[in-house]
């Protein structure tokens, strides 16, 4: 048996720790009142009979308490109620020490492998490091009630991003209106900055409104190249009226006009995927950007839009170089391109642009496709608009919204947080029995619930001074100084998620299929995410806050929820075997299926998840098939919301070679051509939480990545 | 005659999603060939009727664009009779979708056999290693072509596809 301790960590069980404290509270009440040895060895015997693998120190705590009282020794248990509140005080001074000195030292596997986009390595990010586990000690000593820290701690349910929610306050993800930010001019730290006149100081002036935005958030954020439009023509205005002014005819300054033109848009392109990879927020990484690529959002502009996005597609295909010079995959931004009527068919007016996404997905895993035509049937506002509008970050969806003035309002929107529910627990619990699971489902989710409305809460109190360039500079709103953010987190501005994980584990074993079987397992599976969605719209209908339904990404805790499983419940074959659970509603990794199978099925799924979920399907390296390629983005537009291929492009530093890296038994990554096996001279880009990573994972993360089965590929017929 | 193999999904002989068949037999022995195992006349197994509807069953996905045969060499005597009546099953069973053949020959020997015109790109001449390029794009060396049948038909001339 193993004693799990208030700050998580996990130690061995000595009898005698319990002996000396019943021991020490006996010798303080008279004779009378106090225990015998003997009657001491029983409720040790007791606790052992259990049979438990592990065990909190409170439940060890509570059931002495129990015994005590069971024993009719009042007086005893009450000095030793006392005795134990006072030690949790002393306990509850620090729990930091450790946590500090491992991130410190370096050593640890946990720290090393907690985010994939971040090197813990570097000072920048230790500090982040540092101030989030000072944020995660003070969220679990006083922020959060004991029952969800507990459940948090079991891996019951996910408290994410504890290491931000001391801060007053941190919001989640978010579309930033740069629209209003460089239009009507700005702040950042104090120093005004009016609306740029041309191209490149926009992409400027953007890269550095990102980066001070992406400082006062934890999650990802989502531009759209829609609002830089408009400088490109500022741009070609004011060089068609320099060469006019020195006496050019009008076709010829036109021309000359263009060709400077395309200069400066590959230069404010330029400029701005350098400056994006190469700045650090003060989380101690470079922004968690997405561009999102969509001519749909513009009609005045739209042929401005079109020579930015191709510009940005050219220059993302060739990638960046790395520290030797060789031209690798960036991890940002990721890249939102939304495949509309005319982009979509060869033949149509941008069709070009959609060949040059191909093309770049095939060599970079960028972009990502957003289907304009499943969207619009899925986001219909409450005045019968529907909307096509990019995820903010990675895959968070916001909800359909209109503003006082009936127009449907996207950018400036933003999310609240995430609590996630493990639902393999749920089902291990239920030990398959029907009824059970949806008792033990619906306490869970009143538990998410309960720890939702706490983040909710905790950012309702804040006014916009603490974020000014969020909430009165334009990023998100344009604020009074003092003013609460109250309204922006009621009815519809803002969303707050209810996320799961596990669906594939959670039917497997209530069902004993899968959830692709067109059968019972997928029944019972669409069951689930109804019920989800379910709770959610009566949380909304009651407290006028968006809920919604999230496939979170679980990129380490993945592989946190796979061992507390372990631990509850042991080594179940098939459910609890691996070192990781399966995200969201996906297809397990391992399961054979085919591509248009697996998207077909997981659009069933998507719909269900409307707070986000992005589907992906695996494929080796296409760049010299790219009508497989496009074949894929076709069949997405047609059938699924959101979508995306991780195709493969590495980089052994020590050989050149650039094929795919493989894992071997050990989980350890190296270079099939040459062996070398040192992470610092291998570069390996995979997707793990709908960003490209590329520092490595933690051990369960890598075995999910090693057993992840290509959904297009060269297949025998009898395989 | 008698076939290799079957791949249900392709995606790496031809444009897109393919289903293909590897024939059996091959006499030409290029040297380094990327499929050795394919030269026995006698290994594989028998190509027949059930094959081939073996073949039409599997295209019938919406995702697969077309047919891919490789070899062995599917346009050997022994062998062409029998490819040549699957690509004519095929065309007639999904007009839509394209065939690719893949052969050691050259389309000057076979552009007088009968069939020949229901192939759409046909990817000929022997493989010599020594003008092997891996950025080539459906072909080994840079001596074999890939053709365009229905236009070079029409033009009575070669014309490469793309």
């Amino acid at each position: 048996m193993k004693i799990i301790k208030r700050d998580g960590h996990v130690v061995d069980y000595f009898p005698e720790k319990i002996e000396i404290a019943i021991g020490k509270a006996n010798a303080e009440v008279r004779e009378e009142d106090r225990v015998s040895d003997a009657q001491i060895k029983d409720i040790i015997k007791y606790i052992e009979s259990l049979n438990k693998n592990r065990i909190l120190v409170e439940d060890i705590q509570d059931i002495i308490e129990m015994k005590l009282m069971a024993l009719g020794k009042y007086n005893l248990a009450k000095k030793y109620i006392t005795y134990r509140y006072t030690r949790e005080l002393v306990r509850k001074s620090n729990t930091t020490d450790l946590a500090i000195k491992e991130l410190i030292e370096g050593e640890s596997e946990y720290w090393n492998s907690e985010n994939s986009n971040k090197n813990a390595k570097v000072v920048t990010t230790q500090r982040d490091y540092l101030a989030g586990i000072t944020s995660t000690d003070i969220t679990r000593r006083f922020l959060l009630p004991e029952d969800i820290v507990k459940a948090h701690d079991e891996g019951v349910i996910h408290f994410h991003d504890a290491d931000y929610f001391a801060q007053n306050a941190l919001h989640n993800c978010d579309l930033i209106n740069l629209e209003d930010m460089l239009q009507n001019g700005t702040n950042i730290n104090g120093v005004m900055i009016e609306k740029p006149h041309r191209f490149l100081t926009a992409m400027t002036i953007a890269t550095q409104l990102i980066t001070a935005v992406a400082s006062s958030q934890y999650g990802g954020a989502t531009i759209t190249m829609t609002h830089l439009a408009p400088f490109v023509r500022d741009s070609y205005n004011y060089y068609l009226n320099k060469y006019k002014n020195r006496g050019f005819d009008d076709e010829q300054s036109k021309t000359y006009a263009k060709e400077d033109l395309a200069k400066e848009i590959t230069d404010g392109v330029q400029t701005f995927q350098y400056q994006i990879n190469s700045m650090t927020t003060t989380n101690g990484q470079a922004p968690f950007l997405s561009v999102c690529l969509y001519l749909g959002e513009t009609d005045e502009y739209k042929e401005e839009l079109a020579m930015i996005i191709e510009e940005v597609l050219k220059q993302r295909t060739l990638g960046m170089k790395n520290e030797k010079g060789v031209y690798i995959t960036p991890a940002f931004p990721k890249l939102l391109y939304i495949l509309e009527e005319d982009n979509v068919r060869e033949g149509s007016k941008y069709w070009y642009l959609t060949k040059l996404a191909a093309q770049c997905t095939a060599k970079r895993m960028v972009p990502d496709y957003i289907s304009e035509k499943v969207m619009k049937q899925l986001k219909v506002d409450k005045n019968g608009n529907a909307a096509a509008y990019p995820c903010m970050g990675c895959r968070s969806f916001l909800t359909p919204y209109a503003d006082e003035h009936g127009k449907p309002k996207y950018y400036g929107r933003f999310n609240q947080g995430v609590v996630t529910i493990n639902l393999v627990d749920v089902a291990l619990s239920s030990d398959k029995d029907m009824d059970a699971f949806w008792y033990i489902f619906e306490e869970r989710l009143e538990l998410c619930h309960r720890a939702l409305q706490i983040r909710h809460k905790r950012l309702s109190n804040v006014t916009s001074d603490v974020a000014p360039i969020l909430w009165q500079y334009g990023a998100l709103a344009r604020l009074p100084k003092g003013a609460s953010i109250h309204d922006l987190l009621h009815n519809g501005y803002s969303t707050i998620s209810l996320g799961y994980a596990g669906l594939y584990e959670c039917v497997k074993y209530m069902t004993g299929h899968s959830h692709t079987d067109n059968g019972k397992g997928k029944e019972f599976g669409l069951q689930v995410m109804q019920k989800l969605n379910d709770k959610c719209n009566e949380w909304k209908e009651n407290e006028k806050i968006d809920y919604s339904v999230y496939g979170t990404p679980i990129e380490s805790t993945t592989y946190k929820f796979a061992k507390c499983l372990k631990d509850r419940f042991g080594k179940i074959r098939g459910i609890t075997d691996r070192d990781y659970i399966t995200n969201s509603y996906h297809v397990p990794v391992f399961e054979e299926i085919d591509a248009f199978t697996k998207l077909k099925l997981e659009s069933e799924f998507q719909k269900l998840s409307p707070g986000g979920a992005v589907s992906y399907i695996e494929t080796p390296n296409l760049t010299n098939n790219l009508d497989a390629v496009i074949q894929v983005i076709q069949f997405i537009y047609d059938n699924i919301m959101y979508a995306e291929l991780n195709t493969k492009s590495d980089y052994c530093q020590v050989c050149g070679y650039d094929g795919e890296m493989q894992i071997d038994d050990n989980m350890e990554w190296y270079c099939p051509n040459c062996g070398n096996r040192d992470h610092d001279k291998l570069n390996v880009a995979r997707r793990t939480c709908g960003y490209i990573g590329s520092n490595f994972w933690n051990k369960g993360r890598t075995q999910e990545i090693k057993e992840r089965v290509l959904h297009l590929d060269n297949k025998d017929i009898d395989e | 005659m008698r076939y290799s193999k079957i791949r249900k999904m392709d995606i790496s002989n031809g444009p897109g999603v393919r289903v293909s068949i590897f024939m059996q037999g091959c006499d030409f022995h290029c040297p380094q060939c990327f499929n050795p195992e394919t030269h026995d006349f006698e290994g594989g197994e028998a190509f027949d009727d059930a094959i081939i509807d073996k073949v039409l069953e599997a295209a019938k996905l919406d995702y697969i664009v077309g047919l891919s045969i490789l070899g062995g060499e599917p346009m050997h005597p022994k062998n062409i009779d029998g490819t040549l009546k699957l690509v004519k099953a095929f065309k007639d069973q999904y007009p839509q979708k394209t065939v690719w053949v893949w052969t050691g020959f050259l389309f000057e020997q076979l552009k007088n056999k009968k069939g020949i015109e229901n192939i759409d790109v046909l990817v000929d001449g022997q493989y010599k290693d020594e003008l092997h390029d891996f950025r080539l794009k459906w072909k080994g060396s840079s001596n074999q072509r890939v053709i365009d049948i229905k236009k070079t038909l029409e033009n009575n001339e070669i014309v490469i596809f793309e």
